[in-house]
């Protein structure tokens, strides 16, 4: 199809081959470490998560990546449909000793990847924290003490469990959503919506 | 990496040039807008600062500022050409204001002179979509209660906000309908008049994927072109107290990615004798001459 593709490294990456493939875009991608592949006229970009959205603003045709990025960077594109992959939520969670709800967080310290939706949800109720920005593993900003809880993606919960944190509070529901650059979706209209019907129907 | 202002400002200074040319060949005069502008709810962006216990915005969005100015006396043919700040983001922008009684005259001067301004950077493969947001208010007006998640599906163009509305499935297919419309003739009379008026190729009616911004009336354009991925200007019409207004902005940052700059040799080259260089110089300037100085 000739399109620059930008693709989830990690937790998403197998749905979104499958989606895609489903939908009639095959991408056998070279097992090696180019982060930039041609995949049968197509470019595709391999990316974290959370840069999907940015490269998908910045002239990337199309991309795949969570609601919570997506919010998170605030990234002007469009998403013409939420995808049935990639379901979890994104969550206040504390230390399981802690009996606290979140209207108790006055001057807490919040560890997160979130730092933008973290401090809305915050604003929104009126409740000023600190945030400590981190880069994966939050679960131990609690534990060692660098933080009073923490704002993160839960799926099943067991990492939390694990961490001996406990949720309290969810922000957003997340999901995987398919996302088109402004541009691309008017010079390549009929592509583009026809490629989302076959992504609705999987 | 710092930018190489340099170098930037030369390719702005040259399509500010050509833009500026344009704007004051159509009639427009240009207004020179206070940096700093009291606070109000209806200015747009800007930077937004406290000074003495006073609030203030910075360089704010000019459009929100000259209706905020607006007493009488129309017409207004009004341009600017200055960085606007969004925070602390600043982009340059040229923009063009028109406030008259005629709404669809407004709309066709405007469009024509945006058409015609692209032309004169030789920009020739731009497209400008037309959309409506009153075609998008008349079609929700029986389901009037979802009004705020429908916007929100127009925004970000989102299908599946609209599969989960529980409305009837029909005005679900007329909503999906409205949000892939996109053609050179739409089936409403306002928007395919101006179609008429301006015999343009580019322009496509489009109500499915023009920002709705919210201090527009109705029409609303953007502007964009296939070798930039974000759209390099936008406009529409508006209302300023009893009065109509259309306008756009364009992003001369965006332009410059696309702009092939052009050596201008209307030059008279002077050189020689210090004094008497200078002395030629200043009298070819006074007969209406560009002068370039030897070095």
């Amino acid at each position: 199809m000739d399109l620059s593709i930008a693709l989830p490294k990690g937790r998403l990456m197998d749905n979104t081959m499958k989606y895609l493939k489903e939908a009639g875009i095959d991408l056998d991608l070279k097992k090696n470490r180019e982060l930039v592949q041609s995949v049968d006229g197509n470019k595709v970009v391999l990316s974290k998560p959370s840069d999907v959205p940015v490269y998908v603003e910045h002239g990337i045709d199309i991309g795949i990546a969570g609601s919570d990025v997506l919010e998170e960077r605030k990234s002007d594109v469009f998403v013409p449909i939420e995808l049935d992959f990639g379901r979890c939520r994104l969550s206040v969670a504390v230390p399981e000793e802690k009996d606290v709800s979140v209207e108790d967080f006055e001057g807490y310290t919040i560890a997160t990847e979130y730092p933008n939706l973290t401090s809305e949800y915050f604003e929104e109720m009126n409740i000023s924290i600190k945030i400590v920005g981190l880069d994966g593993s939050v679960e131990v900003a609690p534990r060692i003490s660098i933080a009073d809880a923490i704002v993160d993606i839960v799926e099943t919960g067991r990492t939390l469990k694990a961490n001996d944190l406990v949720e309290i509070e969810k922000i957003m529901d997340v999901s995987a959503l398919f996302m088109v650059n402004r541009i691309s979706q008017k010079v390549r209209f009929e592509e583009i919506n026809e490629l989302v019907e076959k992504l609705k129907e999987v | 990496m710092k930018k190489d202002i340099f170098s930037e400002s030369e390719r702005l200074d040259s399509i500010a040039a050509e833009v500026r040319s344009v704007f004051k060949r159509w009639g427009y005069k240009e207004i020179f807008l206070p940096s700093v502008a009291e606070h109000d709810e209806d200015l747009k962006k800007g930077l937004k600062i406290t000074y003495e216990n006073e609030f203030y915005a910075v360089k704010p969005d000019p459009t929100s500022q000259i209706a905020l100015s607006f007493k009488d006396g129309l017409p207004i043919r009004k341009f600017y050409l200055r960085e606007i700040l969004d925070g602390i983001n600043g982009t340059f922008q040229a923009g063009i204001e028109y406030l008259c009684d005629d709404t669809l005259k407004n709309k066709v001067e405007i469009l024509n002179i945006l058409i015609s301004v692209l032309e004169r950077l030789d920009i020739e493969d731009f497209y400008v979509d037309v959309g409506s947001l009153e075609i998008w208010r008349k079609t929700i007006e029986d389901i009037k209660e979802y009004e705020e998640e429908i916007f929100k599906a127009l925004r970000r163009r989102n299908l599946s906000l609209i599969d989960d509305l529980s409305i009837p499935l029909d005005k679900k297919e007329e909503l999906w309908n409205l949000l892939n419309l996109r053609d050179k003739r739409c089936g409403f009379e306002k928007i395919d008049r101006l179609m008429d008026l301006i015999d343009d190729e580019r322009l496509y009616a489009d109500l499915g994927t023009v920002r709705p911004l919210p201090y527009y009336d109705d029409i609303i354009f953007e502007i964009y072109s296939p070798r930039v991925g974000f759209p390099i200007g936008a406009g529409g019409e508006y209302r300023v107290g009893g009065s109509h207004g259309c306008g756009f902005a364009l992003n001369l940052e965006l332009i410059s990615e696309i702009y092939e700059i052009e050596e201008d040799d209307d030059f008279v080259e002077v050189d020689g004798d210090l004094k008497a260089s200078y002395e030629r110089a200043r009298e070819l300037v006074k007969d209406g001459e560009k002068v370039r100085m030897g070095i």
